[in-house]
C-alpha cells in the first residue's frame, strides 16, 4: 500500500520523508477485507501543525480504509514549571515599576552573604540563616578567577548578596530585583526545603521612605495575586535593614474572614523588608547621609504555593509531572 | 520565649486587655507572638524574640515595658514587692579575681550565711511552673525567678563545698587549664579547653562562665551558706563556647544576646531581697556585695530631628507626638532648637538602640506602622535593561514547551560531584550536582510510571539550572525523552536531533548537545547564548502564561487503576460522543481518558462501523480502589453505551 507523503505533509507539516518511513514501518496486517494503518507523526511537530487537523481524521482510500488517528494536539504541548510562571510574573510586575532583574552566584562568600550585610561572625543574628558551608575555599568567578582568602565559601542563604554585588559596581539611583535559588541547612517538610527560590528587591535613591516601600510592595502583591489586598507591616529584625519589618497581606482567599490558607488569622506572612541599614550603604561605599533606600525579600516557592494552592514545597523539586502538567 | 500573662499583669495596677488582644498588640508593635495557650487561670504567650529585642525582652519586665509603651500605662519596676534586706557582717569574706575584664565585664558577688533551704512558697512555684520551669528549692527558684523577671542569669554556690581558706573565699574568673573537666548540674561530664572561661575556687572549676554550673558546689537541702553570683560576660565568648561545647542554656542565650552590665547589681539586690524573704532563718546574715566593675558603661545618647524621623518613615509626626512616644518608651530627652531636635538618652538595657535609625524604628513601631500611608515612587526615566540570560531561558522554555517538553526543577544536592559540603543534610546529598542529566534521568524514570495517569506515551522533559563543574558554576540546559512501550513513534535521540534543527534555526545558533545516554542531552547554556544579541524587552517571550489562571489539584497518594473499553458505533458518531458518555457515567474517580485506537470495519451486511478504544484511568484521593468498585463503574458505562442504537461494546 502506498500513500502519498505529500498528502500527509500538506495536512500535517513536518518532514515528509520521516513521515513516510514511519508510515511504512507501521503498516499492519490484513483483517479480512480491510487493513488499517495508524501512525502518529504528530509527535514530530505538533506545534507547527496544530490547528490544521482535528482529532480523528478519517481518510478513505479506494476500498481500503486508512485511518489516521490524530491525537489531541493539546496533550502534546509541554508545561511550564509553576515556579517559572511565578518568577516570570514577579519580573513582569517589577519591571513595570522600573526594577531591573539581576543575577548572582549560588555559591557565595561569607563576606557577601553575611558580613557586608551587617551580620557579623559570632552574632546571634547568624542563627536566622542555617547555612551550608563548603569544603573548598576557591571558586572561579564568571570573568576572573577569585580566590577568597580567609573567607569561607557557602551556599547563599538568601538573594541579598546580589544587593551588595550590584551596589559595588553601579551608582545610584537604582532599582533591582533578583530571583534565584537559595539554600538553608534545615530539615525538610511540607513547608521547608533545603533548596528554594527567593525574590529580593532593592531601591536606592535620595528621598525614600518606609511609606514608599509600602506602596511598592502593595502594588506588587495586588498585581501578583490579581486581587485587591491589604498590607500590614509588623516590627521585625534583619541586620541589613533598619527599621526592619515583616509584611503580611490580607488573605486573598477569605478576604480576612479567616480560613485554612491564613491559618485562621486573616493575614498571610509573605516578606521581610525594611530601610537599608546605613552600615550596608557604607560597606559598598555609599554615603548614608546622601542615599537611602529599601530592600525586601521573600520566598518565590511560598508565593507559588499561595497562588496555586500547592500544599507541599517539596513537590517543586521532584520533577513530578503530576504537578507540573497541571500548569 | 514563654511569657505568662498573669506575671505581666503583676507589673501593672491597671487591668491589662485580654490575652488575645494583648498578643495582637505585641505582634503589631513589638515582636511576633507565635502562639497563645490557656493554662488554668493564666495564658502563656510564645514570643519570637529576635536578637534586636533580646537584650531587654528575654524577661517579663522587658515585655512589660513594651506593654507599657504600647498601651501608655505606667508600670512598676518589679512584679513583686520586696523590702531592702539588712546587711550584716558575715564570717567569710569574698575576693573576686577576674583575669580578663573584656570577657567578664562585671562580677557582683555576695555571701549569705545560715539560711534555710526548703521548698519555695506557692506563688514562686506557680510563677516558674507557669512558664515550664521546674521548682527545685527556694534558693535555686529565686535565682531563676530573677532571670525570668529581669533577664539577668544568676548563679549560686554552696560556700561550704568550696576548697581553700574559709575566711577569705577566693573566686576566680579565668580560662580553664588544659585537662580541666567539670560535671555539670545535669550530670554531664565536660572536658574544658583553654578557650573556655570558668568560675573557679582555689582548686576546682565551679561553673562554665555564663553557661552552666557544675555539681561540685551545688545547692542541696543541707546547704547553709551560699555565694550568689550576678555577672556579665561578653556575648561573643559565650556564643562561641556554648556552641563548641554544644550546651545551650537559658543563661547562655541571654548572655550571647548581650545584657547591660548595669543589670547585674540590680539583679543582685532583687535576689537578696527574695532570699531574705523566703529563706531567712533566725541567724541568717546577709553580707555586703563585692562588685568587680572596672569599666563602667556610659549611657548612649542620640541626637535626632523631627525631620529625620519623618524623612525615613514617610510620616508627619509632630513634636508633641514624638515627645509622647519617647516618654512612653521611657526614653529621657532634652529638646533643643525650638523643639525640632531631641537629644535622647537611651536606657541601659536597650542595647539595640545605637544609631538614629534604631531610634526612628522605636518611634515608628510605637506610633504604629498601620498609620503610615503608601506613597507612590516616581516612575523612572531610565529604560529597563533586559536580563539576557533570563530572556533566552524563557525563549528556550517557550520553544521546548511548544514541542511537548515539560519543565522540571531537580535537586542541586547529589552524591557525587566536585563541590562538597561541610555539613550535608544527608550522606547521599553531600555534593552539588556536576550535571543535569542525572536529575533528568531520575525524573524520566519516575514519570514513566505515571504515563497512563498523565495520558502520555512519551515523557519529555527539560531543566535549566546551575551545575558545579570545573571549579565554577554554570547555567546548563538539559532535555530528556523516554518513550513508553506503547509509543509508536521514532527513537528518542532521533527526536531530539530533529527538534534541535528547528531549535537551532529559531535561536540562530548551532546546538552542540552532549549526549550522555539514550534520550538525554545537555548543553552549556551560557556558551549557547554567548554570541546572541541582548534583546530590548521581554515582550516576545512567555506571552501566553501572562494571563492564565491555574489552580493545583492535589496529587493522590493512592495507586491508579487502568481499564480499556472499545465500542463500535455507527458512522457519524464521533469520538467526543463516546467520550462524553464515559465522562458522564464514570464519575469522579475517572481522572483521565485517552483514545488509543480507532478503525473502521465494513460488516458483511454492507454497513461500516467505527471502533473507538479508550484507556480509562481511575484514582481516588481517599483510598486504594478495589477491582470490584471499578468493575461496577465499567459495567455502568458499557450498559449505557449498549442502549444507544447501533452501539456495541466489544
Amino acid at each position: 500500500m502506498r500513500i502519498s507523503p505529500s498528502l500527509c505533509h500538506s495536512r500535517a507539516g513536518g518532514n515528509p520523508d520521516s513521515l513516510w518511513l514511519n508510515m511504512d514501518s507501521r503498516l499492519r496486517g490484513n483483517d479480512r477485507n480491510f487493513c488499517f494503518l495508524k501512525f502518529s507523526f504528530f509527535s514530530y511537530n505538533p506545534a507547527s501543525s496544530a490547528g490544521e487537523l482535528q482529532p480523528s481524521v478519517l481518510i478513505e482510500l479506494s476500498s481500503i480504509f486508512c485511518i489516521i488517528c490524530v491525537m489531541n494536539n493539546k496533550e502534546k504541548l509541554g508545561h511550564i514549571h509553576p515556579l517559572t510562571k511565578v518568577i516570570r510574573k514577579i519580573n513582569d510586575v517589577f519591571s513595570e515599576m522600573g526594577f531591573n532583574l539581576i543575577d548572582g552566584p549560588e555559591i557565595e562568600t561569607e563576606h557577601y552573604n553575611f558580613d557586608a550585610l551587617n551580620i557579623p561572625k559570632d552574632h546571634p543574628a547568624r542563627d536566622m540563616w542555617d547555612t551550608f558551608w563548603l569544603r573548598q575555599n576557591e571558586i572561579k568567578d564568571k570573568k576572573s578567577e577569585i580566590k577568597i582568602k580567609g573567607n569561607k565559601l557557602l551556599l547563599r542563604t538568601h538573594t541579598s548578596p546580589v544587593q551588595i554585588r550590584y551596589m559595588e559596581n553601579n551608582k545610584p539611583p537604582l532599582r533591582i530585583i533578583s530571583i534565584g535559588k537559595t539554600f538553608r541547612y534545615e530539615a525538610t517538610d511540607a513547608t521547608h526545603e533545603a533548596q528554594f527560590h527567593q525574590v529580593e528587591g532593592l531601591l536606592i535613591d535620595k528621598d525614600i521612605t518606609l511609606a514608599n516601600l509600602k506602596y511598592v510592595i502593595k502594588e506588587f502583591f495586588e498585581k501578583f495575586f490579581e486581587e485587591k489586598i491589604e498590607l500590614r507591616l509588623r516590627p521585625s529584625y534583619f541586620p541589613f535593614v533598619e527599621p526592619g519589618v515583616e509584611i503580611d497581606i490580607s488573605c486573598f482567599k477569605c478576604g480576612g474572614e479567616k480560613c485554612s490558607v491564613c491559618k485562621n488569622s486573616g493575614w498571610i506572612e509573605v516578606m521581610g523588608a525594611g530601610m537599608v541599614h546605613p552600615e550596608v550603604l557604607k560597606n559598598v561605599g555609599l554615603d548614608p547621609k546622601e542615599w537611602k533606600g529599601f530592600a525586601f525579600g521573600g520566598g518565590a516557592d511560598r508565593l507559588a504555593m499561595l497562588k496555586y494552592g500547592i500544599d507541599d514545597i517539596r513537590l517543586f523539586y521532584t520533577g513530578d509531572l503530576r504537578l507540573i502538567n497541571q500548569f | 520565649m514563654k511569657i505568662s500573662y498573669n506575671w505581666l499583669q503583676n507589673f501593672f495596677e491597671q487591668k491589662l486587655p485580654d490575652a488575645e488582644k494583648l498578643a495582637d498588640l505585641l505582634t503589631m508593635h513589638s515582636f511576633e507572638i507565635e502562639s497563645l495557650e490557656g493554662n488554668g487561670s493564666d495564658y502563656i504567650f510564645d514570643a519570637k524574640i529576635l536578637p534586636n529585642m533580646a537584650h531587654h525582652c528575654l524577661s517579663h519586665r522587658g515585655v512589660a515595658s513594651e506593654v507599657s509603651a504600647i498601651l501608655e500605662i505606667p508600670m512598676k519596676t518589679a512584679s513583686i514587692s520586696s523590702k531592702v534586706a539588712q546587711i550584716g557582717k558575715t564570717s567569710s569574706e569574698l575576693e573576686i579575681d577576674v583575669s580578663n575584664y573584656n570577657i567578664c565585664r562585671r562580677y557582683v558577688g555576695r555571701i549569705i550565711e545560715n539560711l534555710e533551704v526548703k521548698q519555695s512558697p506557692r506563688w514562686l512555684k506557680e510563677r516558674l511552673e507557669s512558664i515550664g520551669q521546674k521548682s527545685i528549692n527556694n534558693i535555686v527558684d529565686a535565682a531563676n525567678f530573677v532571670m525570668f523577671e529581669i533577664g539577668q542569669p544568676m548563679h549560686i554556690f554552696d560556700l561550704d563545698k568550696l576548697n581553700g581558706n574559709k575566711e577569705v573565699i577566693k573566686i576566680s574568673v579565668k580560662n580553664a587549664s588544659g585537662g580541666d573537666s567539670i560535671t555539670t548540674l545535669d550530670g554531664k561530664d565536660v572536658v574544658l579547653d583553654e578557650d573556655t572561661f570558668i568560675i573557679s575556687d582555689e582548686k576546682n572549676p565551679l561553673a562554665i562562665a555564663g553557661i552552666k554550673g557544675g555539681n561540685f558546689a551545688e545547692i542541696g537541702n543541707a546547704t547553709k551558706n551560699i555565694i550568689i553570683e550576678s555577672a556579665n560576660f561578653a556575648p561573643t565568648l559565650i556564643r562561641k563556647t556554648s556552641r563548641r561545647l554544644n550546651t545551650l542554656t537559658d543563661s547562655s542565650k541571654r548572655f550571647e544576646n548581650e545584657i547591660s552590665p548595669e543589670k547585674a547589681l540590680e539583679a543582685m539586690e532583687m535576689m537578696t531581697s527574695l532570699v531574705a524573704e523566703i529563706a531567712c532563718g533566725e541567724n541568717t546574715i546577709i553580707g555586703d556585695i563585692s562588685d568587680f566593675y572596672p569599666k563602667k558603661i556610659t549611657q548612649n545618647k542620640i541626637e535626632i530631628s523631627l525631620k529625620e524621623i519623618n524623612n525615613l518613615l514617610g510620616t508627619n509626626i509632630d513634636k508633641a507626638e514624638t515627645e509622647k512616644i519617647l516618654k512612653r518608651l521611657n526614653f529621657y530627652f532634652g529638646a533643643e532648637n525650638s523643639g525640632e531636635n531631641f537629644t535622647v538618652a537611651i536606657p541601659f538595657d536597650r542595647l539595640d538602640v545605637k544609631i538614629k535609625e534604631d531610634l526612628i524604628e522605636e518611634i515608628g513601631r510605637i506610633y504604629g506602622y498601620k498609620k503610615i500611608h503608601e506613597q507612590k515612587i516616581s516612575s523612572v526615566a531610565k529604560q529597563i535593561s533586559t536580563n539576557k540570560s533570563f530572556y533566552y531561558k524563557n525563549k528556550v522554555r517557550d520553544f521546548l514547551v511548544k514541542n511537548g517538553f515539560s519543565e522540571v526543577y531537580t535537586y542541586s544536592f547529589t552524591d557525587k560531584g566536585e563541590v562538597e559540603m561541610e555539613n550535608p543534610i544527608a550522606s547521599d546529598k553531600n555534593f552539588l550536582r556536576a550535571n543535569l542529566k542525572d536529575g533528568i534521568k531520575k525524573s524520566l524514570d519516575f514519570n514513566l510510571h505515571y504515563a497512563d495517569l498523565l495520558g502520555l506515551e512519551q515523557i519529555k522533559i527539560f531543566e535549566i539550572g546551575k551545575i558545579f563543574k570545573d571549579g565554577k558554576e554554570t547555567d546548563y540546559l538539559a532535555v530528556g525523552i523516554k518513550n513508553s512501550p506503547s509509543f509508536k513513534g521514532g527513537k528518542e535521540e532521533d527526536e531530539i536531533k530533529i527538534i534541535s534543527n528547528t531549535f537551532s534555526k529559531d535561536l540562530g545558533v548551532e546546538i552542540k548537545w552532549e549526549f550522555s545516554e539514550k534520550g538525554i542531552a545537555e548543553i552549556d547554556f551560557e556558551k549557547l547564548i554567548e554570541n546572541l544579541p541582548t534583546p530590548e524587552s521581554y515582550k516576545d517571550t512567555y506571552a501566553k502564561d501572562r494571563s492564565e489562571k491555574s489552580k493545583y489539584k492535589k496529587i493522590s497518594p493512592y495507586p491508579f487503576v487502568l481499564r480499556d473499553i472499545a465500542v463500535f458505533v455507527p458512522q457519524g458518531v464521533e469520538e467526543k460522543d463516546v467520550a462524553s458518555i464515559i465522562g458522564k457515567e464514570a464519575g469522579e474517580l475517572l481522572v483521565n481518558k485517552k483514545l488509543f485506537d480507532v478503525f473502521v470495519k465494513k460488516f458483511t451486511d454492507g454497513t461500516s462501523k467505527t471502533s473507538f478504544a479508550f484507556r480509562l484511568v481511575f484514582q481516588s484521593q481517599e483510598k486504594t480502589l478495589s477491582d470490584e468498585e471499578i468493575n461496577k463503574i465499567m459495567e455502568k458505562v458499557s450498559k449505557l453505551m449498549n442502549t444507544n442504537d447501533g452501539w456495541q461494546v466489544r
